[in-house]
């Protein structure tokens, strides 16, 4: 099913009993496969109980009617921000959905990222917080943030979720790309309700979906999917991705998602991005910046940040340990920290301990 | 009377059925679905057509005639999901 409409070979037809039918559902509800199954269901590729089968149809009607959503508020929100003179590219759902997906019902989402221009940060969340939008997580220093933060997350008045990104993902890869070279490369562009979208252009793209596949928590599936379908569908200039990345010392972080997309989705060895990808010896360096993003999933943002030390200068690694501390003592209580489990767990991260 | 899909409308289809759910608006309320005549209507105005060349139209492709066309046309209409074009 993750491999559904880019696996080379087809899969034999399985039939689910009652029990498997039941772990499946809820697992394509947390991994966002709705479409795929529902499309597996229909080619009879998957055969799942009456009840379940159901079950499957409603959770992706649902699904469907969450994008939608997701979408009219990105709208609302573009057109704050283009009133308070901000540039913003849609990224991931919606942007895969409506550029890399034969059927935008392909790509579920339940949010919507913005990636903006770094000096425009404060002035996104300011214009949209004028307009009823407002912070989930605790503010930083603002200093901290027009310089360092990766995404501030917002909700709508609808408590649809929205992430505004000045860089597309935490750590040392994050820190090290140069968003300019992203948006130099012009834009594709969405038609959603009348109004034009923009999305970023097809190499910036896979980048973007390569680099987040690799370096986010969470399910990542649909992330991966998206990577074979600007490879497979789209057929994106995968090796002008890599020229961007290799700026940014992230081509085995592009190289790692392709991978990883081809052994997922099976969409053949014989990509030739793939066989880029399989060949590729990243640097000392790179390895070990990968090697501690990898361990994010079980040591949360504390890694991503470690990591984010090693692209940065003196000065700038001491100011951004500096906002870090001050925010997480400001916040210690709603972690439920002393002030000694606060100062304990800083030097373990600045010590690289676990 | 040609109509056409409202383009800010945003939609998706879902087996047979069509979610709708105006551009402007992500409340809650927003979302509704076409089914039937009514999610029919909806995929074949994929151009502007009349209720007239949508039968021909249902006819061409070798489907039964389909006596809620024209209403289900009027219902959409009402709710501003499809637009006329002329008058």
């Amino acid at each position: 099913m993750t491999g559904w409409g880019l696996r080379h070979t087809p899969l034999d037809a399985v039939e689910l009993d009652e029990p498997a039918a039941g772990a499946l559902i809820p697992w394509v509800r947390n991994e966002r496969l709705d479409g795929p199954l529902i499309r597996a269901l229909d080619a009879g590729a998957i055969t799942l109980p009456a009840a379940q089968a159901d079950q499957a149809r409603s959770q992706h009607l649902e699904a469907q009617h969450r994008a939608l959503a997701c979408e009219a508020m990105a709208l609302g929100a573009l057109e704050i921000l283009q009133g308070a003179g901000v540039a913003a590219w849609v990224l991931k759902g919606p942007a895969a959905a409506h550029l890399d997906y034969p059927d935008p019902a392909l790509r579920s989402f339940v949010d919507v990222d913005l990636l903006l221009e770094r000096a425009d940060l404060l002035v996104a969340v300011r214009a949209l917080e004028a307009e009823g939008f407002g912070r989930s997580e605790p503010d930083s220093a603002r200093w901290w943030e027009r310089r360092y933060a990766r995404t501030i997350v917002l909700r709508s008045p609808e408590r649809i979720e929205l992430d505004l990104h000045a860089a597309i993902v935490d750590s040392y890869f994050g820190v090290r790309l140069d968003h300019a070279t992203l948006f130099a490369l012009g834009h594709d562009r969405i038609i959603l309700g009348g109004a034009e979208v923009r999305a970023l252009a097809p190499p910036a793209r896979l980048l973007a979906s390569a680099y987040a596949a690799t370096i986010s928590w969470g399910p990542q599936l649909r992330l991966l999917r998206d990577v074979g379908h600007q490879l497979v569908v789209s057929q994106v200039d995968w090796a002008a991705a890599a020229e961007l990345a290799r700026a940014a010392d992230g081509e085995a972080v592009v190289a790692a998602a392709i991978v990883r997309a081809a052994e997922v989705t099976g969409f053949g060895p014989e990509h030739p991005a793939v066989q880029w990808a399989a060949q590729l010896t990243p640097s000392r360096r790179v390895a070990e910046a990968l090697a501690l993003v990898a361990t994010v999933p079980a040591a949360g943002w504390t890694a991503a940040a470690r990591s984010a030390l090693a692209a940065l200068g003196p000065l700038d690694r001491t100011l951004f340990i500096v906002g870090v501390t001050t925010h997480a003592l400001r916040h210690r209580g709603e972690r439920g920290r002393t002030l000694a489990d606060q100062v304990r767990r800083g030097s373990r991260v600045l010590r690289g301990a676990p | 009377m040609r109509y056409a899909r409202n383009p800010e409308v945003l939609w998706r289809r879902v087996g047979d059925r069509i979610a709708l759910r105006p551009a402007a608006d992500p409340s809650p309320t927003g979302a509704s679905e076409a089914t039937g005549a009514a999610a029919l209507v909806w995929l074949c105005l994929e151009e502007p057509a009349s209720l007239e060349e949508l039968q021909a139209d249902i006819a061409a492709a070798g489907a039964s005639p389909v006596p809620s066309l024209g209403e289900a046309l009027t219902m959409l209409a009402e709710r501003n999901l499809i637009v006329p074009l002329d008058r």
